[in-house]
Order: structure tokens, then sequence, then C-alpha cells
């Protein structure tokens, strides 16, 4: 079976390449279902958990033969283009770190606030309210570290988490 | 413009890729390597006997060994059985670990340096413990971030999917590499970096439920995720390990035992625990339970405990790919690879676009490659001196930085060639040092590996891109 499984998990890569020479969406939605029949194999010979996460990474891996016979080449250039040399200001670096303590550390604590908020929502068990908790956390986080970085006005958006994180946060203590 | 347009996303992906590059290259490398953690700590001590299995007899000989010899005060013991991913017996208390042979005859003292500093690095970037791991974990947290802005950056992902232009200046190549191992490594990506964030998380998120709802007691939380201790009043004597090793065995539950704890030792609760993986799970055990004279008491109830308990008690194997054997190990360390040269590949990118600052570029090449010779040189040293390896490992780094700072055209060439040497020196010293053991697979699995980077390093060395 897991032969087979490795067979299928090729034939999705192969679906893919397909696909994007014909520039055809059906090759595409057969890719995905050829994925999900890999996954139903794998997980028939090592049990669902871990048969999903190996059809999910492999292809990743096994997609490179299409990605090798597809490379264009042309000759390398000896010339380098001339070196700049990069300003620096201290305004520029303290600016800089503003921003890195605002994602790596505010927003910590802004997500971890959300996440447990959102989870304990749920009417599960303590168990499942921090698995879910586990699972939010970083994909919260990781979205307030891109609205944040992504928006022009940043300190608005600070406060709008900020604001967010107090609504949501107050379902705690209530 | 929306935010999920083109530049904003690029923006946001290129800061925060740039300013945390080093810190998440030097994490990416060292996970990537610790895929391997089981088989490096073999590679350091290849001349212990190697076996399959072990008799339960053997254990309990070689538990009555290890504390008549070791008479210091310990709250654990613990054997790792052979079948835990490292064909070895290992008898430990909290102070000290030996290896023993088949038949539970004590062998020498367990040490493993390098594999343990290289976990470090990985764990806590050699920060003190608690900051350090809460900072690595953000770092999971950014990787997560530069996949989603990323995805949202790209231009023309459809058309671009499977595009790899080689040659020219080598920036093409260098983006269309970046993008492809982006884009196609994503749900691996996604994955580690969740399960990363896990590590330095669980503890704040256990503070903050437990004083929301225990009164700061957070044992009492640890108490609904993991099963707590059995209750015992016993009389405590030497703990009949050999009759829970056969009462386990007897139960033919087909997990695969990976340690025994002996807990609370010589107190009232003391009691036996055997650790089990369950072989189509990701959970890291079923645990099973025994009284102090080896009489079965219950399991953990991990494999068949609430969903909740199941995925948390299954965040570290997914993360370090310890499922399913070697060839999930070596598909996490291809993908690891990939990962870190996104690191790579991504500062690589917005440098060129800078106009390749010498001295910053040169910094950077220094740390990518350096990094890897400074583990090598490492390594070569702790077969010989028993020194700081943690120290000597930032030593060396800050070093090559240093040097290349202040001689730019110290460039990627020469420490692609440094690397190259480092590596060779690493198999030479480890051959001189073992011998015989050299050629036993513990040994052979590394160093093929290690011969084969080496080659690569100084091929490499020689691309048309470096002459210049």
């Amino acid at each position: 079976m897991i032969f087979l499984a490795l067979f299928t998990s090729v034939l999705t890569v192969g679906a893919v390449w397909i696909s994007w020479r014909l520039r055809s969406r059906s090759g595409c939605l057969a890719a995905l279902a050829l994925m999900g029949v890999s996954g139903y194999l794998f997980s028939h010979d090592m049990g669902w958990e871990q048969g999903i996460f190996i059809a999910l990474f492999l292809p990743g891996l096994l997609i490179w033969a299409a990605v090798f016979c597809e490379r264009r080449f042309k000759p390398f250039t000896q010339k380098a283009p001339p070196a700049k040399t990069l300003t620096v200001t201290w305004q520029k670096g303290l600016s800089h770190l503003l921003t890195g303590l605002v994602v790596l550390v505010v927003q910590l604590a802004l997500s971890l606030l959300v996440a447990v908020a959102i989870s304990r929502l749920f009417p599960i068990a303590e168990a499942g309210q921090l698995a879910l908790c586990v699972v939010l956390q970083p994909v919260i986080w990781a979205l307030m570290m891109y609205h944040y970085l992504a928006h022009r006005h940043r300190f608005v958006i600070l406060g709008w988490h900020c604001a967010l994180s107090v609504v949501i946060g107050a379902t705690l203590v209530m | 413009m929306t935010i999920f347009s083109r530049k904003p996303a690029l923006h946001a992906h290129q800061w925060m890729g740039v300013f945390l590059s080093a810190f998440l290259y030097l994490v990416c490398l060292s996970g990537t390597l610790v895929v391997f953690n089981q088989e490096f700590e073999r590679w350091e001590q290849p001349q212990i006997a190697e076996f399959a299995s072990v008799s339960a007899e053997a254990v309990s000989q070689a538990l009555t060994t290890f504390v008549s010899n070791n008479k210091e005060e310990t709250e654990h013991y613990h054997i790792v059985f052979p079948t835990s991913g490292i064909p070895r017996l290992v008898v430990e208390n909290d102070h000290k670990a030996v290896f023993a042979d088949q038949q539970g005859k004590l062998l020498e003292t367990e040490a493993f340096p390098w594999s343990k500093m290289l976990l470090d690095l990985h764990y806590y970037l050699h920060l003190p413990s608690t900051f350090g791991m809460i900072f690595v974990s953000a770092l999971g947290a950014v990787i997560c971030m530069l996949v989603v802005s990323g995805v949202f950056a790209h231009k023309k992902l459809v058309k671009d999917a499977l595009k790899w232009r080689r040659g020219g200046s080598g920036q093409a190549g260098r983006i269309d590499l970046h993008n492809r191992f982006g884009i196609w490594a994503s749900p691996f990506h996604l994955i580690i970096g969740m399960t990363g964030v896990y590590f330095g998380m669980a503890g704040l998120i256990l503070t903050l439920v437990a004083q929301l709802d225990h009164n700061g007691d957070k044992q009492a939380v640890m108490n609904d995720i993991f099963t707590p201790e059995p209750a015992l009043t016993q009389q405590a004597g030497f703990p009949d390990v050999e009759k829970a090793i056969t009462a386990f065995n007897d139960m033919e539950t087909g997990h695969k035992p990976i340690f025994l704890t002996v807990h609370d030792v010589g107190t009232p609760q003391q009691f036996i625990e055997i650790y089990a993986q369950v072989t189509n799970k990701l959970i890291y055990s079923e645990n099973y339970r025994f009284t102090s004279a080896g009489d079965f008491i219950e399991t953990a109830h991990y494999d068949d405990g609430h969903w909740g308990k199941q995925l948390i008690y299954s965040i570290y194997r997914l993360h370090f790919g310890d499922f399913a054997g070697v060839p999930v190990k070596v598909l996490y360390f291809i993908l690891g690879i990939m990962l870190t040269a996104l690191c790579v590949s991504g500062m690589d990118i917005w440098l060129s676009k800078q106009g390749n600052p010498p001295r910053l570029s040169a910094v950077w090449g220094a740390l990518v490659w350096g990094s890897v010779s400074a583990l090598a040189l490492t390594a070569t040293a702790g077969l010989v001196f028993s020194i700081p390896l943690t120290a000597m490992f930032w030593l060396l780094l800050s070093m090559g930085c240093v040097i290349s700072f202040v001689r730019p055209e110290f460039g990627r060439r020469r420490w692609l060639k440094i690397c190259a040497m480092s590596v060779s020196l690493l198999i030479i010293g480890y051959g001189l040092r073992h011998l015989q053991a050299a050629m036993t697979p513990a040994s052979l699995q590394i160093n093929s590996l290690l011969i084969v980077f080496a080659l690569w390093c100084w091929w490499r060395a020689g691309h048309v891109l470096y002459r210049r």
C-alpha cells in the first residue's frame, strides 16, 4: 500500500506539471483529488495523523523533478554590478528596533490574550480549549504581524489591535 | 490598494525577513541538523554496543548495578530502551547516564556535548533558557507570517509555479529558487512555524490560564492536559522494573517502548512509568504506569484520551519529524534545507537589490558559511579537548564575521573552501580519534554525508558566480 501511496504522490506532481503546461484548471483539480487519494493510502498504512502530513509534505519535494525539467539557462555574466554602500542612521535603526519590539513583544501579548479568550468561548473541555489556543495563537500572531507591517499607518493598526484585544480579553474576566 | 496587494505584502515580507534573517538562519540550520539528533548522539560515541532488543532481566540487572554504584540523591531513575530510536541501553538518574550492554553490564558514561550544544542552539539560540525559548518560538510565528506575506507578494504565483531561470547575473535564478522553495514547501513551513511557537508559548498560556481559573496553580492546569501522577501510599522498596517490563510485554500493546522512568524515588509515591511509542499516531507516547512492586495501575490515556490532550502531545513529533522512522527524517531534513536556503536566498536577494553593500554582504556570507564551519570545528575540538563548545562556537562565528567586516574581499568563495576544509578536518580527526569504531554504522551514516557535503562545498566554491 505504501508504494501505491508513493506512486499516487508522483501522479499528483505529474498532474500539477501537466496542468501547468496546458494552463488547465481541471488538471489542477485532478492533482488535488490525487493528493487526497495519496493521503488516504498513506493513512491506511501509517494512521491518518501521519498519513495526512506525509501526503501534504511529499509533493513539496517531488515537484523539484518538474522544476528541474522546466529550468532555463543562459550564460552567467562575469560582470558584477558596482557595489553600493548602505546608509544607516541612528534614527532609522531605532525605528526598526521599535518595529521589532512591537511585533515580537507587544503582539505576542495581544495574540496570547486574544487566542486564550477566543478558545475559552468554545463550550468544550479545558484540554480542547488549550489545544485550540495552541493552534490559534501562532495564526493570530502571524496575521497581526502582517497587518501591522503591511499597513502604512502602523500605530493606527496597533491601536486597533489593542482595542480588539481589550474587547475580546474582557470576556476572560466577565 | 489593500494590504493583500503585492507592494505592502512584499514590504512586510522584506522587513521581517531582513530584520530577523540571522536568527532565522541559525534556528533553521540547527533545526535541520537536529532532525538527526539521535544519529548525532550515536556518532559522538560510536564504540558503544548496539542491539535491537533487551530482556527485562538485563534491564533490571543494569539498574541494580547502576544504583549500587551511584548512591547520590535523585528523584528519578530513567532507563532508555534500544527501541527508542537509538539502539542502545542507557541507565540514568538526575545526575549521570551510563550505557549498558545487552546483558545489563554497565559500560561507559554517556556524553554527547556537541549534540547537546546543537540542540541548545535550536531551542534557545544559547540565550538564557526561558527568554531564549520564547524568542525562538517567536521566530516560528515569523515563519508563518513570512509564508502568508510571501504568497501575497508573489505577482505571478501560478504562471511562475515551475519556473527556474538560471544563469545571467544569478539574481533571477535566486528569486526563482526562493519562490519555488517558499511556495511548494509552504505546508511544511507553516506546520514547522506553528508547532515551533508552542514550545515557548506553552508556559505563557499555562500561566495565563492558571491565573484565570486556578488562582495561579499551574499544576492544576497541567493535570487537565497531562494525566496527573497516581496517588499511592505504599512501602517504597527497590523498584521492580523487571516485573513491570514483563507485564508490559505480556499486554502485547503493539507499542514500542521508548524509555522507563521511576518517579519519586524512595518515597511512598514511587511508581514506574513506561513510555511507549504508538506507531500509527503522532502522540509522543502512551504511558503505562506500575506500582513500585511492578503491578499495573493504569495508562495515562494519551492514545485514547481527549482530542485536545492528543493534539498537544503530538506537537513534538510533528515538529521534529520523529515519526515513521528514517524516511520521514530524510524528508524533514531535505525540506529543512529548503527552509534554510529560503532564509539565505531571501537575504541574498535583498542584498543584491541594495547593490551588494560590500561589508554587509561579506558579513552575511561569513554568518551563513562561517556558522557551518564553526559547527564543524567545534565538533573537531570536542573530539580532543573537554572545552565549553557553546563559547567556542560563538567565538569562531564572531571571529569570522569580524574578519569579513574588516576585509570584505573575504567573500563566499573563501568561506566555502573554509567550510570544505573544516568538515574534512572533522572527518580526519574523527577517524583518528575513533579508529575502528569509525567504521560502525553509527559513524558511517553521518561521515558519509559529511564527505559529500565537503566535496559539494569545494565544488561550489569554483562556481562562476563566486569567481568575480
